[in-house]
């Protein structure tokens, strides 16, 4: 390893860094009632333990209301799902070896999608707790759908690769089918089964980040863990098992921990396609295939990323909000087709 | 330190691939497994390798079941080269390499100046440093190869195993890799177990040699035990040449072109060899066609090794024996059924002086008889001149005589007026 | 080989998850009915007082509200309505009636407010719908209080009106004007009432043309229908089978239909157009010409025009009873 190889890497990551920060910045920032950024950095550093008394309140107490209960958790959301999603969208194509994989791939989105209808429709019987019972409800599915789709892909003590995006194309399109048929009977309840679907942070308050926090952290760190064993499912299942890995159970752990994370993410901001997708591959273009530096890079490029398409998303057509995907396929896709072209070799 | 197959069955569905297989292999091996396709070769290296546990039996490392053990603590003994690449991603050669060393880190461990120095030791061995900074996935086939057998030797292991590590290489870096192979054992003590699917290159370099056949183990044993035309015939199921000189491995050629000559319809000669004298008549007569029997000569004698080799029906004795009356008896009627009788310019002593007379006999009687006169009698005579004699009676029996077995050939192809 | 050891596992996550969602259960009570009775514990002024709105949830307003935001057009009809026009300093980009209310400021619109600009204004009232309820948790987070108003009922609009009323601290004229409305109701009820069953009409309700659309039972429209004295053909929102009416299929044939207006800035369809539609020619309410239009803003709005909806509608059906 050159110096001057390590070197540009360490740029890079504390340009990434960089980048990020200036993200949540702007995020908070911007907004429908305008707020100085000092003020809001001043807002934000008094509540850090142990600074409170070096700033003096100079701001009107709606503006710390807004900073602190509106912007400051959509802005902590979005940066934690787009990491979430771009770091399970790492796990499954690498699990895979296929290109094409995203967090979505087996499932665990369409049964958080149902979990979450099923919840608002339910709330018409049942008086369900607003606050934690529709991510909860989610969540819940979503761990069922993976559980189902390994299930389904058994064979024998292994789940062969191909058997799990089969069993997850197949179940998606079961539950998919489900969805809709739940939409078609929602009634009055159509338009909060929509804007659900649609995702968005827009609305979503610290407790939704409460809820993601345990699961993103313990998916996130599970595949940390494994971020060598990864490297070594990258030449092959058998070939990773002479070198030592436990094949099968390494890939257990870092499917549940990538649906973890998955579920965790449609739970609190809906479906948010395209992340999962395309950051991974557009890092690995840059920093190459070792998960060991692959995987920290897409978590900051992740957050930045739906970070900032967040902010779009609030921008383009103020006072209105456009749905974050809609941002995330429109700005990502051509930056992503552009990249390609620029790329002499294959995807991969 | 031993590895040990015992009764393993094994496979992928209802059917075994595998059926009873048993086989001890001792440090510092050099063992190669052939066979056709569909024989098991690469399912019994998936089942050493534990990747495809048996159904029936055990695979014992040091006395250890490998099943039992972890796969970190197996990979830190056991390498394998694997017939497909796996190289699809844009890793460096060194990071391939580096890979190698998984077994040996623990979990949140960094790799070490021991990791590197293995690394760099691997790649210098399997030519590869120069490759160090490239992308896995720009390499030619041979240079993957390589660059796998690195990963595999940077493992350190005790045991190699390698499944047609040769398939996609030039024929110099065969050799290359095979020698390199054979270096590694003599300097770092390593046992190698190799698929190879070129007789030639097992025969050359393996100390010896598995055969399968439909999923059992069909032989055991050296080169020179195992590379014979019948095993060849018998597992491959084809007809071939087997050349072979005694200080070199044999090893196979395939035949020119298909003889129409089978069965009766070819003709028959019957040479009376031995000591080696025998082996250039066997080849040249088999070439053009012959049909061959030869005899009395002992058992490991030179002559009776190429005669098995090649399949020539052979009159043998056993080892440091006289030829006995029914091997002479066995010898005349063999002589009766060719259209010639070839005696090579042999020694002759007690033990084979019998042969001598049958031949005398027949000559008596009017068989084509074509002698080999290169060496003068009396310079061959250990049996106090009982030789001599009979063979003067034998030059006076209307024999032809020729200076040389080639010579002896022409005669021969010359008499029957169109050569085959 | 491991498969004891996996199902295992796989007990333990699903008893796992199936504990975690019985637990976030556990905050959930069935409600076969969302009553609307306002409990009051009130001091001297009324003050504090603690509401519970048509969610069921129970706010405690504190002092009377002075500063009041509207996230709907209906609530912002009956804050004005209620004489409470200057309190209201936030409203929606649809609230377009009275004229009064397009002078306020505009905090979005009604499914996507800016919940920033709500929280600007510093309320000490918001008045939301049931289709902001996944935003409450963030309007509680910023320290509003909100109050949902979501009727199924004519009834549950007046119970609105009182609601308000006692929120803001004029619960008497509030009731008084409740009173009021429910009494015109009554009116039309009582009249509606000596009409026997054979002469009423039976009402197409079209709630919109691309697609067909009509009204179901439990709409306010479609009760402001059955009150007015027109049962309806169908009670779900299906197309109409013109050919079941031009098999004379009395129990389908509707006499009368009626569609609104004001959808946005689309006309109602004319007679003439409807009476184009294929299969429609031969239909009741056209031979005999009894096509209405109504404006939608009077039936959809869950406010006191509602009333207003209702009386136009009885004219309609029964126009020699009504005026």
């Amino acid at each position: 390893m050159t110096n001057s190889y390590s070197m540009k890497r360490s740029i890079i990551f504390t340009l990434l860094i960089m980048v990020l920060l200036i993200s949540v910045v702007l995020g908070i920032g911007i907004g429908a009632i305008s707020i100085p950024p000092s003020e809001i950095v001043r807002i934000l550093l008094s509540h850090v333990p142990g600074l409170q008394y070096y700033f003096a309140k100079g701001w009107a107490p709606e503006h710390a209301t807004i900073v602190l209960t509106m912007r400051f958790p959509r802005v902590l959301l979005a940066a934690l799902v787009g990491t979430g999603l771009a770091l399970a969208g790492t796990v499954f194509q690498g699990l895979f070896r296929n290109p094409m994989a995203d967090p979505y791939v087996i499932g665990v989105s369409s049964g958080a999608a149902l979990g979450a209808v099923g919840s608002i429709l339910l709330q018409s019987v049942v008086d369900i707790p607003l606050r934690y019972g529709i991510p909860a409800f989610a969540f819940v599915f979503a761990i069922i759908t993976i559980l189902l789709v390994y299930n389904l892909a058994r064979v024998g003590g292994k789940a062969p690769v191909m058997n799990l995006i089969l069993a997850g194309v197949a179940v998606n399109s079961v539950i998919s089918a489900l969805v809709s048929l739940c939409m078609f009977f929602s009634g009055n309840q159509l338009h909060q089964v929509l804007f659900w679907l649609m995702g968005g942070f827009s609305g979503r308050g610290m407790d939704y980040v409460y809820i993601f926090i345990p699961y993103g952290v313990v998916g996130t760190a599970i595949i940390f863990v494994y971020a060598r064993e990864l490297n070594a499912m990258l030449l092959g299942e058998e070939a990773a098992e002479h070198l030592g890995v436990e094949v099968e159970r390494v890939k257990r752990r870092l499917l549940i921990a990538a649906a973890l994370l998955t579920g965790a993410c449609v739970a609190v901001s809906g479906m948010i396609g395209f992340v999962g997708l395309v950051i991974p591959h557009i890092v690995r273009m840059i920093f190459g295939p070792d998960h060991r530096t692959l995987l920290p890079a897409v978590a900051l490029v992740g957050a930045s990323f739906l970070l900032l398409a967040d902010i779009l998303a609030r921008v383009i057509i103020a006072p209105g909000e456009l749905p974050v995907g809609i941002v995330t396929a429109l700005v990502g896709g051509p930056f992503f087709i552009y990249l390609l072209r620029r790329q002499k070799s294959t995807m991969f | 330190m031993l590895f040990n197959i015992l009764g393993v069955t094994c496979g992928y569905g209802a059917s075994p691939v595998l059926k009873d297989v048993n086989v001890q292999i001792n440090s510092q091996d050099f063992v190669g497994i052939v066979g056709p396709n569909g024989s098991g070769k690469s399912t019994l290296l998936r089942t050493i390798s534990r990747v495809l546990k048996p159904t029936h039996g055990k695979v014992l490392l040091d006395e250890k079941d490998i099943y039992q053990m972890s796969g970190a603590e197996v990979a830190q003994k056991m390498a394998v080269v694997s017939q497909e690449q796996g190289l699809d991603f844009p890793f460096t050669v060194k990071d391939v390499v580096m890979m190698g060393r998984i077994p040996h880190l623990k979990r949140f461990a960094r790799e070490g100046s021991r990791d590197f120095a293995a690394v760099a030791r691997a790649m210098d061995l399997t030519d590869t440093a120069v490759l160090a900074d490239r992308q896995v996935t720009e390499l030619s086939g041979g240079e993957k190869q390589r660059v796998l057998l690195a990963r595999a030797l940077a493992q350190e292991p005790q045991i190699l195993l390698l499944d047609e590590p040769t398939s996609y290489l030039d024929i110099n870096y065969q050799i290359e890799i095979m020698e390199l192979l054979v270096r590694m054992r003599r300097d770092y003590g390593l046992t190698i177990i190799a698929v190879l699917h070129d007789l030639n290159l097992a025969s050359r370099f393996s100390d010896y040699l598995l055969v399968m056949k439909k999923g059992c183990v069909h032989a055991v044993g050296t080169p020179h035990q195992v590379i014979t035309i019948p095993m060849i015939k018998d597992v491959y199921g084809c007809e071939v040449r087997v050349e072979c000189s005694s200080s070199e491995r044999p090893y196979m050629v395939f035949n020119a072109e298909t003889k129409p000559a089978a069965g009766g319809s070819a003709r028959r000669v019957h040479v009376v060899g031995g000591g080696g004298s025998g082996v250039q008549i066997f080849r040249n007569l088999l070439n053009a066609g012959w049909q061959i029997s030869s005899g009395v000569v002992n058992v490991g004698d030179s002559d009776w090794q190429e005669a098995c080799r090649l399949g020539i029906r052979v009159i043998e004795a056993p080892p440091f024996c006289p030829v006995g009356a029914d091997e002479a008896a066995l010898n005349k009627e063999m002589m009766q059924k060719a259209e010639f009788i070839i005696l090579a310019g042999i020694p002759f002593g007690t033990g084979n002086l019998r042969n001598l007379e049958t031949v005398l006999e027949e000559a008596e009687r009017g068989a084509r008889v074509i002698v080999v006169d290169n060496i003068d009698i009396n310079e061959r005579d250990y049996t106090g001149g009982q030789a001599a004699l009979l063979y003067q009676k034998l030059l006076q029996s209307g024999v032809q005589t020729v200076n040389s077995e080639w010579e002896a050939m022409q005669l021969m192809e010359g008499s029957a007026g169109n050569a085959i | 080989m491991k498969s004891p050891i996996n199902s295992n596992k796989y007990r333990t996550i699903l008893c796992l998850i199936i504990f975690v969602f019985i637990f976030s259960l556990s905050g959930c009570r069935t409600t076969a009915n969302k009553s609307t009775t306002n409990s009051q514990i009130s001091d001297k002024n009324g003050f504090p007082v603690t509401i519970t709105d048509d969610l069921g949830r129970k706010i405690n307003l504190p002092a009377e509200p002075q500063r009041i935001v509207s996230l709907a057009p209906g609530n912002t009809e009956i804050l004005f309505y209620l004489g409470l026009g200057d309190r209201v300093v936030g409203v929606t980009d649809y609230c377009k009636y009275p004229k009064e209310a397009r002078l306020c400021p505009s905090i979005g619109g009604f499914s996507d407010p800016s919940l920033e600009k709500v929280a600007a204004l510093k309320p000490d009232l918001v008045l939301a719908t049931g289709m902001h309820q996944q935003m409450l948790p963030q309007l509680e987070d910023a320290g509003l209080k909100v109050l949902v108003l979501n009727p199924h009922k004519i009834e549950g609009i007046f119970n609105d009106i009182r609601m308000v009323g006692q929120a803001a601290g004029i619960e008497s004229k509030a009731n008084a004007l409740a009173q009021g409305l429910s009494d015109r109701v009554n009116a039309v009820s009582q009249k509606v009432g000596k009409i026997p069953d054979q002469q009423r009409p039976k009402v197409y309700y079209e709630l919109w043309h691309e697609p067909l659309m009509s009204v179901g039972r439990d709409t306010i429209i479609g009760q402001i229908i059955e009150v007015a004295g027109g049962p309806r053909i169908n009670d779900d929102c299906t197309e109409p089978n013109p050919q079941n009416s031009e098999k004379g299929n009395i129990a389908r044939n509707p006499d009368v239909m009626v569609d609104s207006y004001g959808h946005g800035d689309a006309k109602a369809p004319t007679p003439a157009e409807i009476a184009a539609r294929k299969g429609w020619k031969n239909t009741g309410f056209v031979k005999t010409n009894r096509i209405y239009s109504i404006n939608t803003d009077l039936l959809s709005i869950p406010g006191p025009r509602i009333v207003e909806g209702l009386e136009r509608m009885a004219e309609c059906l029964h126009p020699e009873i009504f005026k």
